[in-house]
């Protein structure tokens, strides 16, 4: 049957073969050690994106929230102190609402850190207020800091700047490494290609040779190579990013509950899979480039 | 049409294996070269399809300077030029029909336009049913017929053949040098290489270089008629 339907093909289509033979088998390492650059390539893309989701969705969770904390002081009654706290940020404009946490849930933050123990009584956990900002006209806030520190001793606010700040850094560095690790990958693609490319063309010399007598053009026997590594390029691309894409959502069904205490989980979204179609297109486009440009650059040193 | 002037020729730093060759082939001429084996006559073809750069001395091709031309030139001139290569050269992977295609594929014509000419060439060099097999299933006079059918297929200016008949019977021989005629007298200039002097003897209307030791001589001008009327085969 298939014979059959490539004797079909051979008639009804006499000029689609290349004129450069393909490398058969001999191609298959190729495909693999691209697919292999291409499947970290992929993980790169999705850990980086995943990253950035996360950061933005911690960063999202702060925005428009402060805590105002209230360590309790021996001389002083803690109702008296949170009532003068929550009087200042009813009065300031800006400002939506003011909750006290209740000290069952502070208990709760902290139970991550010394288990669900009971705490002693003598251990002064602070008190806690959460205050919703208004996004449209948000108040000084350094301002009321000192107005809260001068009128209610103990009394702090964390607008959650160094946190943010650090976590921005944090996810920067990861998106900074995935960005450096895709640059290597790309450098290393372009490196296997260059030198496939030669080694085909070395392996084609006598063709290549015997088409330049008949008259061809650099650029008609380039686009012969680029045109193989194009595919070659397109297909190991896919098997990476299939593999890739495999491995994240793995990992997302791993992790998927996980999201303990404050933190969000840190699988990959549904949005991250279609943004991995780069990654062929991208390794077909290097390919495709390298190949065409590595051939022009041997064919010029030919007569 | 061709015209050599004092070329010299060797590979890298060995001896000269072409000396001070100068002739000229006339537009719309037959001609043969002929001599003993490791006397020249590859090399002086491969200069003249542009394979190889002389030494020394000055090439003209279709009234350009070789010497003078750039990479970039090079393709047009070849086109203009079809060789017959000695060990065929033939690309293993295509059929017939693909490497007799090669010439007008690289020349970017579309494929629709010469198909047809082509099953046509073919068959008449006697591989009409041989079209899709490939040169490694093909007997040694079917892949010369196929070199030839691929040299002659653009309907070259001028043609090159190194023993193109060698591996033919002479019924084959004959009705090829008939083709190579046919397309003499539609302009193209011809050039053959040979031992077979009896092909020499033969076509009275050709001219005849003997080349020897890498020296060259004129043992007969060839005839051109003005009015275009083919050579007489004998």
């Amino acid at each position: 049957m298939i014979a059959r339907l490539q004797l079909f093909l051979a008639q009804r289509l006499p000029l689609a073969s290349s004129v450069i033979p393909a490398a058969g088998g001999a191609r298959w390492p190729l495909h693999l050690v691209i697919a292999v650059m291409c499947f970290l390539a992929s993980v790169a893309l999705g850990i980086t994106m995943t990253v950035s989701r996360v950061a933005d969705d911690w960063s999202a969770d702060l925005a428009g929230v402060i805590t105002v904390q209230i360590k309790p002081r021996p001389d002083l009654e803690i109702e008296s102190q949170i009532s003068e706290a929550m009087r200042i940020l009813s009065e300031t404009p800006g400002i939506l609402s003011a909750t006290e946490i209740p000290q069952q849930s502070a208990a709760e933050l902290l139970e991550p850190y010394l288990g669900s123990v009971e705490l002693p009584d003598d251990i002064a956990v602070p008190h806690l207020i959460d205050v919703r900002l208004d996004a449209d006209r948000e108040p000084d806030l350094s301002a009321l800091a000192l107005r809260l520190q001068d009128a209610v001793p103990g009394a702090e606010l964390d607008d959650h700047f160094r946190w943010k700040s650090r976590l921005a850094a944090f996810a920067g560095s990861l998106e900074g490494l995935a960005l450096a690790a895709l640059g290597l990958i790309i450098a290393a693609t372009i490196g296997i290609v260059v030198f496939a490319t030669r080694a085909a063309m070395e392996a084609n010399r006598e063709i290549i040779e015997v088409l330049h007598l008949i008259g061809a053009r650099d650029v008609f026997i380039a686009g012969e190579f680029q045109a193989q590594f194009l595919w070659v390029g397109l297909r190991a691309g896919v098997l990476g990013a299939v593999g890739a894409a495999a491995l994240l959502f793995a990992l997302t069904l791993f992790s998927s509950g996980r999201g303990e205490f404050f933190l969000p989980g840190l699988g990959v979204t549904w949005t991250t899979y279609p943004a991995l179609i780069l990654v062929p297109l991208l390794s077909a486009t290097v390919a495709f480039l390298t190949a065409r440009t590595t051939a022009l650059s041997v064919l010029s040193r030919t007569l | 049409m061709v015209r050599f002037e004092n070329v010299g020729m060797r590979y890298g730093m060995g001896p000269e294996v072409l000396r001070d060759v100068s002739f000229q082939l006339s537009p719309g001429s037959i001609n043969f070269l002929t001599g003993p084996s490791g006397a020249g006559k590859t090399s002086l073809l491969k200069l003249m399809y542009l394979a190889s750069r002389p030494s020394r001395g000055q090439i003209s091709m279709f009234g350009s300077d070789v010497s003078q031309l750039g990479r970039e030139d090079m393709p047009d001139l070849r086109r203009r030029i079809g060789v017959v290569f000695q060990e065929f050269r033939l690309l293993d992977h295509l059929s017939a029909f693909e490497n007799v295609c090669l010439p007008l594929r690289v020349a970017t014509s579309p494929s629709a336009n010469y198909e047809a000419d082509v099953r046509e060439l073919l068959t008449w060099v006697g591989l009409g049913e041989r079209m899709n097999a490939t040169p490694p299933t093909l007997s040694g006079g079917e892949k010369q017929r196929v070199a030839i059918a691929r040299a002659v297929v653009a309907q070259p200016n001028l043609l090159l053949a190194d023993e193109p008949t060698g591996n033919v019977d002479p019924e084959m021989g004959i009705k090829l040098l008939r083709l190579f005629t046919e397309l003499n007298r539609m302009g193209t200039t011809i050039l053959i290489a040979t031992h077979d002097m009896s092909l020499v003897e033969r076509t009275l209307e050709a001219g005849h270089l003997h080349i020897d030791g890498g020296n060259i001589s004129t043992m007969r001008e060839a005839r051109v008629d003005p009015r275009g009327r083919p050579v007489e085969l004998k």
